[in-house]
Formats: structure tokens, sequence, C-alpha cells
């Protein structure tokens, strides 16, 4: 195997970590801050009479807020890499950072208007809880966007301006940066809104009802706010999901960049993209039978509600 | 200037991809905000996060084979869809059967429309529904596979228009050239035609998923919900609000 196909084989496989964290990070923000659909619990629990301190943030769906930032971090970072010819390594924290000034912001207000409606149902304030969440909001964050960013910038160095001329059109997306990142941040909480919320949102939220069954309509904000010591904060909720929800949410994304981008590298190594059309179709296959097993799985293990 | 038979044309183009996303839209198994504390059937999120997500990866495999032949372009932008959304359903089943410990099951029928097994009885009581069972992923493979295919060539037709015009300078166009490959054209040159694209393509998707999810209220569970009844109205709607967005874009392109 020749230096540059080993060089190619590296790049798959940053893609794909950078992903990971991309994806687990996005999802342990938004679950911090209460983001995505298990929200509409928190929103409704002090109509039913439950105080809480948990951080309800929701500024948008995951999706739109994730394509918000990355589209700033992703025009930031070009700024700074095209317009101040910063090195890149330079740029990108630069152009995050900055970002999460504005990520911050719109936390800071959503949660404060959020609680701040409630009030008509006697819901406090609590500055501690806004305080202490706001910078692990940041932290998350940060981490998330820079994966995305640093994400982008590789698609679209290795196939318009690769380091190694050899390497050139193999792997990427020739589009530009900014525009990547946005995509590829709506990618991000596509994902981490339809998997990783629900550990969150069955299990977590609602942790006095059973498991092994679905949360009844009756349970409805009554959320479970104390936690294994005293009251339950949205810290808790992270600590327990990134041994889970968060986790797979980041297998997901980078589960999806490496099946795509395996298809795309091996189709062009092969210079015959019919290729890519059947390792598409197997995975598909593979996949519809992966779940076909899972769910076969689970009713000889659990059984029928009884 | 404007050839207006050529505008016409790809207007129509992408109108009928317009539709063809909606039909792919309607077919996913969306649960909303139920479906993330799994009281029901289908992926926690809303229809038009889904199918941009979905389409998104579709339309950066057809921006990275843009020097294809367009049924290349269009079945592998197809193919990556479906496959994001195939990965998202088995995990989030993964998620419901390890993280809360509930087989998934439907709740509209008795049994599963695939495999005609007897679903109710997993089905707990107050719910209606959790996870993605069989005949959902299966819908939801087919949907993401129809709407990817629609994006694509919604990219296909403004990517290959403005490339005409900015870059080879063509002042002749048949409309039958959109399908054909480009030869000798380095990625360097078609930044600007592929960034206007895949951003048009991105609008397309969320302009036809709204209308769609106004028609499906947020929850749907596949082609046996009653609401999939309303696909032709959805696709009508679709049909003449993208061929005004299709006029609006090709004018640009051209």
């Amino acid at each position: 195997m020749a230096p540059w196909q080993l060089l190619l084989l590296a790049l798959l496989a940053i893609i794909v970590a950078l992903a990971f964290i991309a994806g687990w990070f996005e999802d342990l923000e938004s679950e911090i801050g209460s983001q995505s659909n298990p929200n509409s619990q928190v929103q409704l629990a002090p109509q039913m009479g439950v105080v809480h301190r948990f951080f309800n943030k929701a500024i948008s769906g995951e999706p739109a807020l994730y394509a918000f930032l990355g589209g700033t971090a992703g025009g930031l970072f070009v700024v700074f890499w095209q317009g101040f010819h910063l090195h890149p390594l330079i740029a990108l924290p630069l152009a995050t950072g900055l970002t999460e000034v504005f990520h911050v912001t719109c936390a800071f207000n959503a949660h404060t208007s959020r609680i701040a409606s409630a009030s008509t149902y006697g819901h406090p304030l609590y500055m501690d809880v806004l305080l202490v969440h706001l910078p692990l909001i940041a932290a998350h964050g940060f981490m998330a966007v820079t994966a995305i960013t640093a994400l982008s910038y590789i698609f679209y160095t290795s196939i318009v301006m690769p380091l190694v001329p050899e390497i050139k059109g193999f792997i990427g997306y020739p589009v530009v940066i900014p525009a990547l990142s946005l995509m590829l941040g709506i990618t991000a909480g596509a994902i981490g809104s339809s998997t990783g919320d629900l550990h969150y949102g069955a299990e977590r939220e609602f942790q006095h009802v059973p498991f092994g069954e679905g949360v009844p309509m009756k349970h409805y904000g009554y959320i479970t706010v104390y936690a294994e010591l005293g009251v339950r904060n949205s810290m808790d909720i992270v600590w327990f999901c990134a041994k889970l929800g968060g986790v797979m949410t980041g297998f997901t994304y980078g589960l999806i960049l490496l099946l795509d981008n395996f298809r795309l590298l091996t189709g062009n190594l092969f210079a015959n993209v019919a290729i890519n059309i059947v390792i598409g179709a197997l995975v598909l296959a593979i996949l519809f039978f992966l779940n076909r097993y899972i769910e076969v799985w689970s009713r000889k293990k659990f059984g029928p509600y009884s | 200037m404007i050839d207006p038979l050529i505008l016409i044309l790809a207007a129509l183009i992408i109108a009928v991809a317009g539709v063809l996303i909606s039909v792919g839209t309607i077919l996913l198994p969306i649960g909303g905000a139920p479906a993330a504390m799994a009281t029901a059937t289908g992926l926690a999120t809303g229809t038009e996060m889904m199918l941009a997500g979905s389409g998104i990866t579709g339309l950066l495999m057809a921006a990275a084979l843009y020097n294809q032949p367009g049924w290349i372009i269009i079945l592998n932008a197809g193919i990556s869809s479906a496959i994001m959304m195939s990965v998202v359903m088995l995990i989030a089943n993964v998620l419901i059967v390890l993280g809360k410990g509930i087989p998934p099951a439907l709740a509209m029928r008795d049994k599963d429309p695939i495999t005609k097994e007897d679903v109710k009885q997993y089905v707990t009581p107050g719910t209606v529904g959790h996870g993605v069972p069989t005949a959902c992923f299966l819908d939801g493979m087919v949907g993401a596979f129809i709407a990817g295919v629609g994006g694509s060539i919604t990219f296909l037709t403004v990517f290959k228009l403005a490339t005409f015009k900015m870059v080879l300078g063509k002042e002749q166009i048949n409309i039958l050239e959109i399908f054909s490959p480009l030869v000798g054209i380095a990625p360097h040159q078609v930044i600007i035609p592929i960034a206007l694209a895949v951003l048009v393509s991105l609008g397309l998707f969320f302009i036809n998923a709204n209308i769609t999810a106004y028609m499906i209220k947020g929850v749907i569970e596949g082609w046996w919900d009653p609401k999939f009844k309303d696909l032709p109205k959805a696709a009508i709607t679709c049909f003449i609000v993208t061929l005004v967005f299709g006029v609006l874009v090709s004018l640009i392109a051209l």
C-alpha cells in the first residue's frame, strides 16, 4: 500500500472520530439545557405544580440551533483563516470561542424568559442554576461546534486544496466551509434530537415510572425532581446520559459518516461508481436485518406487557 | 438572453423533485415530542428536521460526485439519505430497548403490516406505541430514499444550469444536458455553482417538508396511517409552490 493510500485511511479515521465527538457533545449540550423534545415536559411541570431546578433553554429545535452555530463558526473560521491569514489550528478555537458568546447569550435569554413565563404558576428563577449551567453549556457547545467546523475544514481542503497532492479528489465534499458546517450542524442536530434524547426523555426524566414501559400520558408534566442525593439539576442528567444516550448519538453520527465516506472512497479508489451503489444497497440490507434482530430479541427478552 | 422554454422545463423538473420530497416526507415515521417519552411510535423529532438531516447526507454525496452521470448522482444520493435514516432508526431502537427496556411496537394496527406479528400486546396502555418496528423502518428507509432522490434532482438542475452559465459560458442549452456527465472540470472551478445548488436544495427540503408537516400534524406511523390519505392534497400544494420556487431559482441560475 502506497503512503498516500494510508494517509487516506487516516483521514477517514479522523473524520469518523471527529463526527463521534461532535455527536456525543451535541447531545450532552442539548441535555444540559433540556433543549429538544423532552423540553415539553420541563415546560409543562410548573403548570402541574412541580417546582424543578432544571435548566430550560429551548432556543429552537436542535438542528436549527446547530445550523446557526455551525454556520457562524464556519464563517468566522474562514475570516480568520483566509482574511487574517491565521493558522487553521489557531483560527478554529478562536472562531468557535466567539460563536459560544452567541450561544450563551441565546441560552441565558431562553432560560430566563421561559422561567419568567412560568411565574404565573409560582415557579421561581434560581440564580445559582442559571450561573452554574451556562459555562457547562458553553463548554459542551464548544466541543461540538469545534468538531463540526474541523470536519468541514477537512472535507473541503481534502478535495479542493490538499496538503498532499496525491489524495486530491478521493474523499471530501466540494462545498464552501460555512455552508458545509451549517449542513453538518443540521445533521448533527437531527441525529441528537432523534436518538440521544430518547435516553433523557423516556428514562431519566421519568425515573419514577417503572423501567420497561413507555410513559403514559397521565404522567406528563410530573417529572422526577429528586436526584440520587438531594434535588436534581441538569448536571445530574448529563452525568447519567453520558453513559448511553450521548455515546450512542456520537456512534450514530460516526457510523453515518463512516458508511457514507467509505462508499465514496472505495468507489473513487477503484474509479468505478457502480461499486458505491452496490456497497450502499448491501449496507441498507444489513441495517434492516440488524433492526429486525433487535426487535425480535427485545420481544423475546422482555415479553408482552402484563 | 434567457430561453423561456429552458426556464419552464427547469422549473417543471424542480417541481417534480418537490413532489418527490413531499412523498418522502409523508412516508417517514415521525413521532414528534411524544416519541421522546416513548409514548408514540416513530422517531423523536420534527418532520422538517429529520427530512433535512437525511436529505443533507444525500446532497453532500451528490456534491462529491458532481462530475458523474445524472442517474448515478441521483441513485447515490437516495442511498445516502436512506443509510442516514436507517442508522438513526436502528440506534433509536437500541436506545429504547437498552435504555428503557421496551420492545418496539406500533399501535394503529393489531398486526405488523410487514411481518404479520401480533404487536398490540407489547404496547403499554396509555401510549400509542414506541420505537421503530419493522414496518416503520422499511417505510422510513423508502421515504428517505425518495426524498434524497428529489433533493438530488433539484441539486443537479440548479448546479448544471449555473455551471453552464458561470463556468462553461454556454449560450445554447439542451435541457437533457443536465443529466450528462461533466468532463474535465476540477472541483475548485465549480465551488460557487455547488454552493448555490446545495443551499437551494436545502431550502426546497424545508419548504416541502413544512407544507407536508401541516398535513400530518406532527405524528405519523406509516402508509397505514389515516393521515396518509392526505398525500394527494400535499403533493398538489407542493407542486404549485415548488413551481414558483423553481422559476425564481432558474432565473438566478440561468
